[in-house]
């Protein structure tokens, strides 16, 4: 109970240089604000901060590999689109209403994250608990969703096994269906670690790179449904 | 003056507008307004495909754009990357990768159009081959009268597409063949 007493403590004086910085120094440094918490926070762990932030920077590097990872299976899919094999186009086996709802479902549960968020800056635990548990929610719903669809492909005979465009679909569609996955294992992780180490400086970390993660995914999401299901249907 | 300090950060918390620096992370109301765009930038596409009010080169066009405008919505009031020298490195790695990636995306459409276009006579742009699932769709073949495959007709005008010597003298052609070395003997006219 003392540490995350100290811990809280720790974060609200930390944020003290950070106010006078920007109005002592209104310079165009990036830097700026990590050398004013250097002089001034913790000296058990000067550069605690700087590392921090540089975390948040690393993660969202990682996540513009991923985005590259994904442009190399949206252009697979691109190349591959017209090759049907006298099996089902795009045209025949899409429900844009279907997966209208689906990508609802993650857009709203992108905005409920932005909402989980804003309570953990508030250092508001219940708020950000429940929009987390309600986000998890939304990103279930949207796996189930897609999880139904791919079944009922299956079942229907149009596997990816049927044709290099059912290939090339089931994969880019199923690479982001997988991430989703692992961000809400991620985010059930988090809720976890939530209830043991409570708001640290770490899990707020934690918590920004998570969001990152799932903003991404709903970014990537939009693009999948305007050049996959979309394009598939209108041409 | 530190009590004071102290207590306008405590304040400054409860609304929650300082952590971290401002454009780290958005407000209430910056994510509201990048919802209610995605939602708009979401649904008019939709609402475009559904009433086939486009179709075509055009709707891939329009699409895209929506698309591409509801990314960038979604990058500015979700992931807060903008101009702000706090977020250069992050804007500037995002920049980069959308370099790399439209260079993977033009680049394999170019590649693999132009290998359709001139390693493939005959199909066109249409790849619709048989991709090796022959039991679902045997590819039609020229046949003979007595039902065996013509080879011959895939290889009839062939040497069109190259650019061959004139002297070149088709095997296929047997007619002008046999007329021509008749005349072998007045070549030197």
């Amino acid at each position: 109970m003392s540490v995350t007493e100290t811990m809280h403590k720790h974060e609200v004086n930390s944020n003290l240089p950070d106010d006078n910085g920007e109005q002592l120094l209104p310079s165009d440094d990036s830097n700026k604000g990590n050398l004013d918490y250097f002089n001034h926070s913790d000296p058990h762990h000067p550069d605690h901060l700087d590392a921090q932030g540089n975390k948040v920077l690393g993660f969202f590097v990682y996540l513009m590999t991923d985005l590259v990872l994904f442009a190399t299976f949206f252009a697979a899919y691109a190349v591959l689109k017209v090759g049907v094999a006298d099996g089902p186009s795009p045209k025949d086996i899409f429900d844009l209403k279907f997966v209208l709802v689906e990508t609802f479902l993650l857009l709203i549960s992108s905005i409920t994250f932005g909402f989980a968020m804003l309570g953990a800056y508030q250092k508001n635990m219940s708020k950000l608990k429940l929009w987390l548990v309600i986000t998890a929610l939304f990103g279930m719903g949207f796996i189930g969703m897609e999880i139904y669809e791919f079944h009922h492909l299956i079942v229907e005979g149009f596997g990816p096994d049927r044709s290099a465009f059912l290939s090339s679909f089931f994969s880019l569609v199923g690479l982001h269906g997988i991430h989703v996955t692992f961000g809400i294992c991620w985010l059930l992780f988090t809720l976890f670690q939530l209830n043991k180490f409570g708001l640290s400086e770490r899990m707020m970390t934690r918590l920004r790179c998570l969001s990152l993660f799932w903003h991404f995914l709903d970014i990537v999401w939009i693009c999948v449904f305007s050049l996959v299901y979309l394009v598939g249907v209108a041409l | 003056m530190k009590n004071e300090n102290l207590h306008a950060a405590q304040q400054a918390h409860a609304h929650g507008d300082v952590s971290h620096g401002q454009s780290s992370h958005g407000s209430r109301n910056s994510y509201i307004i990048g919802f209610v765009l995605s939602a708009i930038l979401t649904v008019i596409p939709f609402w475009l495909v559904m009433s086939n009010v486009v179709s075509g080169t055009n709707a891939i066009w329009m699409i895209a754009a929506f698309a591409a405008a509801q990314v960038f919505v979604q990058v500015y009031f979700f992931l807060h990357v903008d101009f702000s020298p706090e977020q250069r490195n992050t804007l500037y790695s995002f920049l980069f990768t959308l370099f790399v990636v439209a260079i993977v995306m033009v680049g394999s459409l170019w590649i693999m159009h132009n290998a359709n276009e001139n390693m493939m006579p005959g199909m066109g742009q249409e790849m619709n081959m048989d991709m090796g699932m022959g039991e679902h769709a045997p590819m039609q073949m020229p046949t003979n009268a007595d039902g065996t495959p013509r080879l011959d007709r895939e290889l009839e005008g062939f040497e069109d597409k190259l650019d061959l010597p004139s002297t070149y003298q088709s095997p296929t052609s047997e007619k002008e063949h046999s007329e021509l070395t008749d005349h072998s003997d007045m070549a030197g006219m």
